[in-house]
């Protein structure tokens, strides 16, 4: 689980929300990270929004074709890291906004799932049901929690 | 404004620490903001068994 990643953050002090600039060939890119706190501050919603070139935020199932994608899963999991470290009780949410970002995520716990479970709890949600994680069944979305 | 740095494994990140950012501040009140954080709500509601805290 080395993943390149983007070393200069902006976050505000709680650590709800992060933002960086992504770079490649189409330019310069600032996207946002957000944890969306829900049911009584339990769980956070994990969300990566890029600013259009209108300077609008775009849909989370904008794909922005900048070349630095494992950069900016480095990026995120980096923000994961940070924020679950102030929060180690909180759940983080998180979903692909499309089916092939779902399938990517899903790649991605099942390749690095070992480093990861060393850190996190990571649970997958399918069909209404939350069961720890499996790569052999598509899940609706995902829970990860630091273990303490 | 405050810069703190973290220490990890690989590279050392650059934090700053901001207040009120404009970019934040308008991702957080997006539509896309706001429909991922219903669609979470609503997935969280149909789960079968509550999580544990």
């Amino acid at each position: 689980m080395n993943y390149e990643k983007y070393t200069s953050l902006v976050a505000e002090k709680d650590l709800n929300s992060f933002r960086f600039t992504s770079e490649g060939p189409m330019g310069s890119i600032k996207k946002v990270i957000l944890f969306q706190s829900l049911d009584y501050g339990r769980v956070a919603s994990l969300v990566l929004l890029d600013q259009l070139a209108d300077g609008t935020i775009g849909s989370d199932e904008v794909t922005s074709n900048n070349g630095d994608r494992q950069k900016i899963i480095g990026t995120v999991m980096e923000a994961v890291g940070l924020y679950t470290e102030r929060y180690p009780k909180k759940w983080v949410y998180f979903r692909g906004s499309t089916s092939s970002r779902l399938r990517l995520f899903r790649i991605i716990l099942n390749r690095d799932f070992e480093a990861l479970s060393r850190r996190y709890q990571i649970y997958s949600i399918i069909d209404g049901a939350v069961c720890p994680f499996t790569s052999e069944v598509g899940a609706d979305a995902y829970l990860a929690r630091r273990k303490s | 404004m405050t810069i703190a740095t973290t220490t990890t494994r690989f590279r050392p990140t650059k934090i700053t620490f901001v207040r009120n950012d404009e970019l934040i501040e308008k991702a957080r009140r997006s539509a896309p903001a706001r429909a991922k954080l219903d669609e979470a709500r609503i997935t969280l509601s149909r789960l079968k068994q509550p999580l544990s805290y």
